[in-house]
């Protein structure tokens, strides 16, 4: 048949035909229902073309293909989100040039050369991790010095 | 509260809790009124306020009537937080009323109304399905196989309700409720009377507020169960389906092309980029039989091995068979139509400038650089030698001294 194109839109796995027309309806519901799968099948398997000939990454569960963006466009049902005014400390920063930086869980230590985390257990840079530590006076109880 | 002149009217209803009537009325009493319906144009004010206890959890949907603005929470039912406060004089007439709307105050609350507040890509409409006053035993099959059909993404309603007449113009007000209440864009209403036998309503929604309706009658209905195939081939729940629509009649035809458009919308599950193939399973058949009369299948894939990386396709019935006879229809006004065809302007994809790609040198950039006006321009005289001769200058100088000192 020459009208086999049929309008594809992968993005929703839609197939239509809109060429095809009943010229007598069949008179027993089950081959009307025959017919009917018999075009479906055809569609279906033209949509199946499209899709199993896109570019797929393998995965364990089966190939994953990237579908595009649908072509039939469907009413939102809700209106777009509104932009929010900025808040003032937005603006504060704004205007003195205040950029937000995130802190990284792990940062290099340059005395081991070695990678070790911000806070907690074996710390960079810990105060305590010194290895001489001078002492105080009101250290007096805890240090026993024998002084001649 | 009470101002003089003032109507004020309280609702409370009872989804299922067990409310008694002095709970509601404690509620009345503790309240200050949250919502508030501004009806301007009447020659008083009437303030109606309706509290919705939903659940034990004790989330209260409080409203106005009819379009409910935000929502109250509180803890168990018997309290609910006032949303609203309003100020008002007594005086009936055109006075504007101030209000203050308050934002919800815990973690989880805000987190409830975030979910859903609208988005800038949106996907996985919700359907609500409910009956009428009157529905018969075929319609009851065809409400619980949608909602099997659509299972995760759609809550049925087993009550009937009277006041739900979708193509009257005051029959919507519950639906649009509903609609607000389980955050609901698509519905299907069933009911069944002499005139429009095994009658089904669906509709979507925008913003909360009716969108476009196909009123469709049922005929030849097969039900789920009626089928009988392998176990394997069953489809699952959540799949997403394929669609196949036939007949001119689709292109042709207004209330055919609006009734593909709901059908898609209604079926198609979420809107994903990423896809198992393997997965596919399930397929709706639509075919056009006349210019008002469309069968509908749905039936499951299997898929067979043929030589080629394409799988040979195979359909099997599975699921519900209906014939729908497009009785009315509603379409859309024209700037609702506008407003939620509206595209956001950040998902417009922009254009790369000034870069382009060559098979020989692969990714070209061009730079387009202001005339320098290279050699047109005057040097400042600030060469270095100028401080070696102030240095020898000084030197020389010194020298001077002290030949005069010695």
């Amino acid at each position: 048949m020459a009208e086999q194109e049929y309008e594809i839109d992968l993005g929703n796995l839609m197939a239509f035909d809109g060429h095809h027309h009943f010229p007598s309806l069949p008179s027993s519901r089950e081959e009307l229902v025959k017919a009917c799968l018999e075009k479906g099948t055809k569609l279906v398997q033209a949509v199946a073309d499209a899709l199993f000939n896109l570019p797929s990454i393998d995965d364990p569960d089966g190939p994953i293909v990237t579908l595009p963006q649908p072509t039939t466009r469907l009413p939102r049902e809700k209106p777009l989100p509104k932009k929010k005014p900025p808040t003032k400390w937005e603006l504060f920063a704004q205007k003195k040039g205040i950029v937000q930086r995130k802190k990284d869980k792990v940062v290099f230590d340059e005395q081991t050369g070695t990678w070790k985390r911000r806070h907690g257990y074996d710390r960079v840079n810990d105060d305590n991790d010194v290895p001489i530590i001078e002492a105080k006076a009101s250290d007096g109880k805890y240090l026993t010095c024998r002084c001649f | 509260m009470t101002s003089i002149g003032m109507k004020m009217s309280f609702l409370a209803a009872d989804m299922g809790v067990g409310l008694t009537a002095t709970d509601s009325r404690t509620v009345a009493n503790d309240l200050i009124p949250t919502v508030v319906d501004i009806n301007v144009n009447a020659p008083g004010f009437e303030i109606v306020f309706l509290v919705l206890f939903y659940g034990s959890t004790g989330i209260t949907l409080v409203g106005e009537y009819p379009n409910p603005v935000g929502y109250g929470y509180g803890y168990g039912y018997g309290t609910a937080l006032p949303l609203l406060h309003g100020y008002w004089d007594g005086f009936g007439g055109q006075r504007r009323i101030m209000l203050q709307i308050k934002t919800p105050k815990t973690g989880r609350s805000k987190r409830e109304v975030q979910k859903r507040a609208p988005k800038l890509i949106e996907s996985g409409k919700k359907t609500l399905i409910l009956h009428g006053t009157k529905t018969s035993d075929v319609l009851n099959v065809i409400l619980s196989d949608i909602h099997h059909l659509k299972k995760g993404e759609s809550i049925k309603y087993s009550r009937k309700n009277d006041s739900i007449r979708p193509f009257e113009s005051g029959g919507e007000t519950s639906l649009e409720f509903f609609s607000l209440k389980t955050d609901c864009s698509l519905f299907v209403f069933g009911s069944h009377s002499k005139k429009r036998p095994n009658n089904l309503v669906i509709g979507r929604t925008y913003d909360h507020h009716i969108y476009d309706l196909v009123e469709l009658g049922v005929e030849n209905f097969k039900s789920m169960e009626s089928f009988s195939y392998g176990r394997k081939l069953a489809p699952q729940i959540g799949s997403k389906p394929l669609f196949a629509f036939i007949g001119e009649g689709f292109e042709s035809v207004e209330e055919l092309k609006h009734l593909k458009e709901v059908l898609l919308d209604l079926f198609r599950g979420e809107v994903v980029s990423n896809l198992n193939i393997a997965g596919l399973d399930r397929v709706y058949v639509c075919t056009a039989l006349s210019s008002n009369k469309v069968l509908f299948t749905h039936c499951a894939l299997r898929l067979k091995k043929s030589g080629t990386i394409v799988p040979r396709m195979e359909l099997v019935e599975v699921g519900p068979s209906m014939d729908l006879l497009v009785r009315r229809h509603r379409l859309p006004e024209e700037s609702l139509r506008k407003e939620s065809m509206k595209k956001a302007h950040e998902l417009t994809k922009k254009k790369e400038k000034n870069v382009s790609r060559d098979s020989i040198q692969g990714k070209i950039g061009k730079i387009y650089m202001p005339d320098q006006q290279v050699g047109e321009k005057v040097l400042p005289n600030k060469a270095k030698g100028v401080k070696r001769e102030r240095r020898e200058a000084k030197m020389k100088g010194e020298a001077k001294r002290q030949k005069q000192d010695s």
